[in-house]
């Protein structure tokens, strides 16, 4: 009897346990249930990291842009072809290689209410360039001279030497417009959670809980009529979990995202409420040679190397959907926006040094190390990057190459990389270039000014030539006449072999199939493209 | 007692000045440079680097940058995020509540059916109840919380459709419905260890002559284990809950990261994730801090508990 009653005790707790996980259940279903589609006012879209700032000046990364994009605006921003169209500058003028002219809109108005002038775009342009402020895309404002007003709705920026990769520039958050007032009163909570940030775009900054969500609301008053936004709010939510972003896409609770992690892509292009888009990059993998350091220095053992490395086998067994691959240079055809004809005329008769042991075997024949050597090759975890490292390894041992693998953190590779020092024989990377031409990966990869610190010329390159050629290209307009220096230099640096590539990757747009208006484009995170997007039945 | 307190008071300062030491030298003495990685593997230049370097004060010697930052920590500014740009102090400060609140939901479950499940099967010892329960503690005890937190998601979220997977409410009240999963995930580990732990302790005092007594004058059952023995076993489960405390903060970690909650947790992960040391150093100083506080407040509680203990 009395044991009894002990154990009636317990049941009442575990009951009581049990109820109250049932009431948080109970009052949870209509909350959880996915909104009805022809009241659907709310679009809520998954982020894999937190938003870093706010702020133009910061806001430089996947997770940051899809967010800041949809707020503040450029001068220009691109169109569906990744080629320049006007945005709070109705026109532009370029009367000579050095001298833009922007002729703004007059009937555009900050979130607040008060008129966008040249002022605002000055403001914010200097603040970018300013080293001071150390943004991270200031190196775009490199060539700018000066930066004047020359009405309040018209702006010249003068370059210091002709620059054909600045036009790009006012279509990327480096050239976002904030309120020149709104900033100065707000300097020190600007971009930040208390102090949001005050821009023109189709959304407005309502809350940003650090770590778990953003929220945006719509802008009756936005200047662009004829791209009004649909939806009246933008809920992000901030999950790092990938099957916790599955989860809430195949329940509803979330209706997009970009950048799925590889290994969940199949799961979600069997999800029938589901769209899967996907787009090619500018961004890719690669290894890269120290060609300043022995044996690197000699281009036979980067021939035998590279002849040895079957990049197809990577390709099928681990990059699969989510990248794809193209020979010899880190550009991809769809990064050839003018030139196009050529640069496939080129590629047609281009031969390479492609996986052929055979060949490998005669190139280290011929080279100062004929019969093998040891050398280290520096990555991170990354699967794609390790896993090439690995195949690589296994490929050149054949060839009496004792290639020692030194895997490090990410952090410590970006240090690497980017750093001076250049102390590897031969590293992975990746990069990706911000504008669709194809100087936008040869120069910062290619020319010898970028060995320095903070430079990403990974391969040490240091070819007289081939500076030349990009430096002249920079200095012209004629967009054929680029396109024929380019690849002028491009087979010189394909002959060099001072890489070897993985992939390129492909940006991967999962949204509900009832949501439409947007199909991803290579350059993604400097699209506003919440805009465009319709709830459809 | 106040000098007991006052003491380990004084002793709290002191391990944290040596823990500051450590998380200070183990954030600078990691591989990479701080200015690059800050940059985030994009194009820089030599000056902007510079600029970045004598912002933070990263061209100093490693002693007087550690002055600069202890003499921020003392006047309460744990400096700022290298990566976000914000005040570490506020964003611990910010995220501080949503851990709370989940830790406390864990810690509830955890005491409503570790201690009820405990003595349970320390009274039904071999019995098939106990092995029942043991069998299902070692469960438990052996499921990393990620692996919980991602089935529990799949059956209630995915399958079920009855809780949300991840995110946070508007209020505390709302928070509650959605921080469910995630602390049913954080606290099963210390449901299990605190029912064994129970267990354990409350068989040993019922074997005990006292007890015995107890039983032979004819004392109710219930009193006999309610009073008699949980009050006598419950030291050990206090001190198993209070170093549990060091394992909720490890748990909130994962648990943040894996149901989308932006508290403390997650802060540290993309701080370590991103080398951002202001973020890792002030973060993991504070949880240090709360740990120590706990502590003492236990062994305070001791006393409370325990007449015969005397400080």
């Amino acid at each position: 009897m009395k044991k009894g009653r002990i154990k009636m005790m317990l049941s009442v707790f575990v009951a009581v346990a049990m109820l109250l996980s049932l009431v948080g259940c109970g009052g949870n279903t209509t909350a959880t249930e996915a909104p009805k589609q022809d009241e659907k006012t709310v679009f809520t879209f998954a982020l894999g990291g937190d938003v870093v700032s706010f702020d133009p000046a910061f806001a430089y990364d996947f997770t940051s842009n899809p967010v800041v994009n949809q707020v503040t605006e450029g001068l220009l921003r691109y169109n569906s072809n990744s080629e320049l169209e006007p945005c709070l500058a109705e026109r532009y003028e370029n009367p000579d290689p050095v001298t833009y002219i922007y002729h703004l809109r007059k009937n555009v108005t900050f979130h607040d209410g008060t008129p966008m002038t040249a002022d605002d775009v000055i403001f914010s342009m200097e603040r970018i360039r300013d080293p001071q402020t150390a943004a991270y895309s200031a190196f775009m404002f490199e060539n700018v001279d000066t930066i004047e007003k020359l009405d309040d709705y018209t702006v010249k920026v003068t370059l210091s030497k002709p620059d054909a990769l600045y036009q790009y520039t006012v279509a990327t958050t480096a050239g976002h417009v904030i309120s020149k007032a709104y900033y100065e009163a707000n300097k020190e909570t600007f971009g930040k959670p208390d102090g949001g940030t005050m821009g023109t775009g189709a959304y407005k900054y309502v809350e940003w809980k650090t770590g778990s969500e953003v929220i945006l609301e719509k802008n009756e008053a936005y200047w662009d009529s004829e791209n009004m936004p649909s939806f009246d709010k933008i809920v992000y939510k901030v999950i790092p979990e990938g099957a916790t972003i599955v989860t809430g896409l195949k329940t509803g609770q979330i209706d997009a995202t970009i950048g799925i992690p590889v290994d969940l892509l199949p799961l979600v292009q069997e999800m029938e409420n589901l769209s899967v888009k996907t787009a090619g990059s500018f961004s890719f993998d690669n290894f890269s040679f120290n060609t300043q350091k022995a044996p690197f220095d000699d281009v036979n053992v980067r021939k035998a190397i590279s002849s040895a490395y079957n990049s197809q086998k990577i390709i099928d067994e681990i990059v699969k959907d989510t990248g794809f691959y193209s020979p010899a240079v880190p550009v991809p055809p769809s990064m050839w926006t003018f030139g196009r004809d050529q640069w496939d005329n080129f590629i047609q008769n281009f031969e390479g040094y492609g996986y052929d042991m055979a060949r490998a075997q005669e190139f280290l024949a011929q080279s100062s190390v004929p019969n093998g050597f040891t050398a280290t090759l520096v990555t991170d975890g990354d699967p794609i990057r390790l896993n090439a490292c690995l195949e690589l390894k296994e490929s050149v041992a054949q060839l009496g190459i004792n290639l020692e693998i030194e895997k490090v953190s990410r952090e410590e590779l970006t240090t690497r990389l980017m750093g001076g020092e250049r102390n590897y024989d031969m590293i992975t990377g990746n990069f990706g270039a911000d504008f669709p031409d194809p100087s936008a990966n040869l120069v910062p990869l290619f020319h010898s000014k970028f060995t320095v610190d903070g430079g990403s010329n990974f391969p040490n390159y240091k070819n007289p030539e081939v500076d030349r050629l990009l430096d002249e290209q920079m200095l012209l307009t004629d967009s054929n006449k680029r396109a024929e220096l380019m690849i002028e230099a491009v087979n010189i640096i394909a002959e060099d072999v001072p890489c070897i590539m993985i992939d390129f990757y492909n940006n991967i747009y999962v949204s509900d199939k009832n949501i439409e208006g947007y199909d991803i484009a290579p350059l993604w995170y400097w699209d506003g493209f919440v805009k465009q997007l319709r709830a459809v039945e | 007692m106040t000098t007991f307190v006052i003491r380990r008071l004084v002793q709290i300062i002191l391990v944290l000045m040596v823990v500051s030491v450590i998380i200070f030298s183990m954030a600078h003495l990691a591989p990479g440079d701080p200015a690059l990685i800050m940059m985030g593997g994009k194009q820089s230049s030599p000056e902007v680097l510079e600029n970045v370097r004598n912002k933070y004060h990263l061209n100093d010697p490693l002693i007087k940058q550690y002055t600069y930052w202890m003499t921020g920590v003392l006047r309460g500014d744990l400096g700022e995020s290298y990566k976000m740009k914000q005040s570490v102090t506020d964003m611990i400060i910010g995220r501080l509540p949503l851990t709370i609140q989940l830790a406390a939901m864990s810690m509830f479950f955890t005491l409503l059916l570790a201690v009820p499940l405990g003595i349970l099967a320390a009274v039904k010892k071999s019995t098939i109840v106990d092995h029942v329960a043991t069998s299902l503690a070692l469960v438990c005890l052996s499921s990393p919380v990620f692996l919980t937190g991602i089935m529990l998601i799949l059956v209630f979220s995915y399958k079920l459709q009855w809780l949300p997977a991840f995110g946070i409410g508007n209020s505390v009240a709302e928070n509650f419905k959605f921080m469910l999963l995630p602390s049913i995930a954080l606290s099963l580990n210390m449901i299990a260890l605190n029912m064994k732990m129970t267990r354990g302790s409350m068989i040993e005092i019922m074997d005990t002559q006292y007890i015995k007594t107890a039983r032979s004058k004819g004392m109710p059952q219930n009193t006999v284990i309610l009073k008699h023995g949980l009050k006598n076993a419950i030291i050990p489960i206090l001190t198993v809950s209070s170093l549990q405390i060091g394992f909720l903060m490890v748990g909130t970690v994962l648990v943040e990261v894996t149901f989308g909650i932006g508290g403390l947790g997650s802060l540290i992960i993309n701080a370590v994730k991103s080398s951002d040391y202001p973020v890792v150093q002030g973060t993991v100083l504070f949880m240090v801090t709360v740990f120590l506080l706990i502590n003492l407040i236990v062994d305070i509680l001791y006393a409370v508990i325990d007449p015969r203990i005397k400080y």
